[in-house]
């Protein structure tokens, strides 16, 4: 092993580091505590592997002068042949550090004080490097609750560094964390170096540091929620009922706020309209901001409770066991258990999902996770999942949830289809047996909970407010300009209406409303937008959108969350009464007439929208993971052919069996 | 895992009954898994508890005492894994 530090250390003279790499076994805080020190908020769970990328933080630890940390992924050891491992070992020897960063000149290594003979293994790898070091031993909050004891100066007199005990959850420790911080030390001894004589080693460290009770009666209940948790009929109805749990939540608790969402917007228009003057101000506003940006913000409590909600489950260390139950149901579909994390995240957002495939340990099983990560159902789909199954079961909301749950049923079969074709084909082979570290059961942390959702919450509505507000104004603009001459039928129409005798006054104003109705659907058919989409719309006839649905599709390219705010503009801009977002799709017209949502095609667009893949930032990273453009293109090419498909089969199946 | 002298109580850590416990004596899983499952704690000579038998195997490795850590392993690992039964 390299050894480029030699010099003798003398605590005194040593600068305070510029760079400390932050390393350890997985799950055992790093993240957490690299978040206090930084005040930050990474991602961290109850699960073995949940960093998978160096971060950087900054943080203040004597005066002025900022010291980056930088947080590794969790390793079980630094030899071994895996990317986490290879990642520790290039930010250690300072040649891939991620950009920003010094390479670092020292190292803290963070260990579990109620897992140490293990941890100790890796601290001895660490420490072989003679870089200036610092162990802290974390979690001594729950140590201490199963009685396990830390000798702090002993430990410190084994290893030949300075050690300090912390509880990155509670903040216990820090001030004398940070002070050692500043005066890392290189190890005054050298652990050995071959495996078996490290693991003596630690055996030995652990016989003088620590002590410990013969396990518990919590060790007994977790044992027995282990055994039920992971039991091959009872474990998968335990996770069955958690996860309808969670959806069930989501779906009823949002409805209300949602509806105070949505009524606030629709007051906020009808207000715009009463107190503005008539003109494009007004349109502008009322037409292309309020409806755009309510239709998508009228989504924000669903998303909130989705995140909040998972994150919970995260910090219990379920998820661990859960990954056992469905590694047996993936495992004839060509996936492994060590998938379930990733494909989990990838409900809410495909992007993480993805990054969590880093923990996927075989290639080609982690290539067959990417790939199909985003079938799964990602929160930007559930608006358009809530405004078609509202349209198609009105007022009978438990439809509605069955609706909702299958198109989630029907994105998770086409992955499982999906990756079985891959393995079938470009990835054959048996997916690797699995082994996972299952953490230790901890209640989980509301303060975490609550920041991730905020979070989330504010990407979220900054997105609404930039992005989505920005293609809300340019698809009202398109759908307004250029003006065009009325329709002769109007003019007709009003002609009729103002040759009424004035007793009749109610048939003329009929025939008015009848004319402002074919004049607005004529410049919006008229308009950029209608021209766009008359355009293009061939391609979509066959699953049964018009004009509108071609452009709320084709936008949503940008965002899946655009649609209904697409859907919004459009169909506002031509027949306003005040209402709300779901209200005014649900009497959305075609050109001719007729509505534009009927059941076949609510069907076919429901289809679409679960299988098609629209993210363009997805595509980004799975060619970035994966390795290649290639795999990139093959994912769009297969799940948009897949959802055209499909779609079609919906759409032409109900027709032939006489739904509308 | 590692080559000793064969002992004739070796067995794979699935003929193991829930609550068992042995000392790892040995392996014939392939190199890389080996070392994975070392890192983890499957080292020679720790001391293994089952916690639940079958798929996947659950197992406690227990340090000199008391420590805690869990691992679950698939069956076509765990029957790889050879332990010596102790009490
Ligand atoms: N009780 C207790 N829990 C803690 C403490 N520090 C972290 N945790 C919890 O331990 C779990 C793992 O924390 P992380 O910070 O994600 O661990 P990590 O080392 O970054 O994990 P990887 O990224 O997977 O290597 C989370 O559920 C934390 O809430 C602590 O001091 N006490
Ligand atoms: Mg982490």
């Amino acid at each position: 092993m390299d050894a480029p530090v030699t010099q003798p250390a003398d605590p005194d003279t040593l600068a305070p580091p510029s760079s400390i790499a932050l390393l350890g076994n997985p799950n055992v805080g790093k993240t957490t505590l690299f978040n206090r020190l930084c005040a930050l908020r990474q991602k961290t769970s109850n699960f073995p592997g949940t960093t998978q990328e160096a971060r950087l933080g900054w943080v203040a630890l004597a005066g002025d002068t900022e010291t980056c940390l930088i947080d590794l992924p969790g390793v079980y050891s630094l030899e071994l042949d895996l990317s986490e491992s290879k990642l520790c070992r290039r930010v250690l020897d300072g040649t891939t550090i991620p950009p920003g960063a010094a390479p670092p000149d020292a190292q803290v290594i963070v260990v579990d004080a109620a897992n140490l003979i293990r941890n100790l293994v890796i601290a001895g790898q660490a420490l072989r490097r003679r870089m200036p070091s610092l162990v802290v031993v974390n979690m001594i909050d729950s140590a201490r609750r199963r009685g396990v004891h830390v000798d702090a100066p002993a430990l410190s007199e084994c290893l030949g560094v300075p050690v300090v005990l912390v509880s990155a959850r509670s903040g216990e420790g820090f001030n004398a964390l940070r002070a050692a911080m500043l005066r890392p030390e290189i190890p005054s001894r050298t652990p050995p170096e071959s495996l078996d004589e490290l693991e003596r080693w630690a055996d030995e460290v652990y016989a003088l540091v620590g002590s410990a009770p013969e396990s518990s009666r919590r060790d007994r209940l977790t044992d027995r929620l282990d055994r039920a948790f992971t039991h091959p009929v009872l474990g998968v109805g335990l996770f069955a009922l958690i996860m309808t749990g969670l959806f069930w939540v989501i779906f009823r608790l949002a409805a209300y706020p949602m509806d105070w969402i949505d009524m606030i917007f629709a007051t906020l228009g009808g207000a715009a309209e009463s107190l503005l003057p008539a003109g494009i101000l007004r349109d502008l506003l009322v037409d292309g901001v309020i409806a755009g940006v309510g239709a998508t913000l009228i989504f924000l409590p669903q998303i909130c409770l989705l995140f909040f909600l998972i994150s919970l489950l995260e910090d219990t260390g379920y998820l661990a066991r859960a990954a056992f139950v469905i590694d047996r149901l993936l495992r004839p579909f060509g996936l492994s258990g060590h998938a379930f994390v990733p494909l989990l995240s990838s409900h809410a957002c495909a992007l993480p999902g993805i990054m969590a495939a880093r923990a996927v340990p075989d290639r080609r099983d982690r290539l067959a996770t990417i790939l199909v990560a985003p079938f799964m159902s990602c929160t930007a789909r559930i608006p358009v999942y809530v405004l078609l199954t509202t349209l198609l079961f009105p007022e009978r909301p438990a439809m509605q949830a069955v609706a909702f749950t299958g198109c989630y049923a029907l994105g998770i079969l086409a992955g499982l289809i999906s990756s079985l074709v891959a393995r079938r084909t470009i990835l054959r082979g048996a997916s690797r047996p699995m082994a996972l570290e299952l953490p230790t059961y901890r209640a989980p942390s509301l303060r975490t909970a609550l920041l991730t959702t905020y979070d989330r919450a504010k990407v979220f509505v900054r997105k609404a407010g930039t992005m989505i507000l920005a293609i809300s104004i340019v698809l009202w603009w398109m759908g307004e300009y250029p003006h065009t001459e009325p329709p002769q039928q109007s003019i007709e129409l009003r002609e009729q209406a103002s040759a009424i005798d004035p007793a009749e006054a109610g048939a003329a104003l009929e025939l008015t409303d009848e004319a402002d109705r074919l004049e607005a659907r004529h410049s919006a058919r008229y308009s950029f937008l209608g021209r766009l989409g008359e355009g293009l719309s061939p391609v979509f006839a066959p699953l049964g959108y018009d004009r509108q649905l071609t452009i709320g599709v084709l936008a949503s390219f940008a965002a899946r969350e655009v649609f209904v705010t697409t859907m919004a503009v459009q169909v506002v801009g031509t027949d306003d009464d005040g209402e709300g977002v779901f209200d005014a799709l649900k009497g959305a017209r075609r050109d001719d007439g007729s509505p534009v949502f009927t059941a076949s095609t609510s069907w076919s667009l429901l289809v679409y929208y679960v299988l098609a893949m629209q993210c363009l930032p997805t595509l980004v990273v799975t060619a970035r993971e994966a390795g290649g453009a290639r795999w990139a293109f093959l994912q769009l090419a297969w799940m948009c052919g897949l959802a055209y498909i499909l779609a079609l089969i919906v759409r032409q199946t109900l027709l032939a069996m006489g739904v509308a | 895992m590692v080559s000793q002298t064969v002992t004739d109580d070796r067995v794979s850590l699935t003929q193991l009954p829930r609550g068992g416990r042995g000392r790892v004596s040995g392996s014939t899983l392939d190199p890389k898994d080996a070392q994975i499952l070392r890192a983890m704690g499957i080292r020679p000579d720790a001391q293994l508890e089952i916690c639940r038998m079958g798929e996947p195997c659950i197992v406690c490795v227990q340090g000199s005492n008391g420590s805690t850590c869990r691992i679950g392993l698939s069956r076509r690992l765990a029957e790889r894994v050879l332990v010596s039964p102790s009490g």
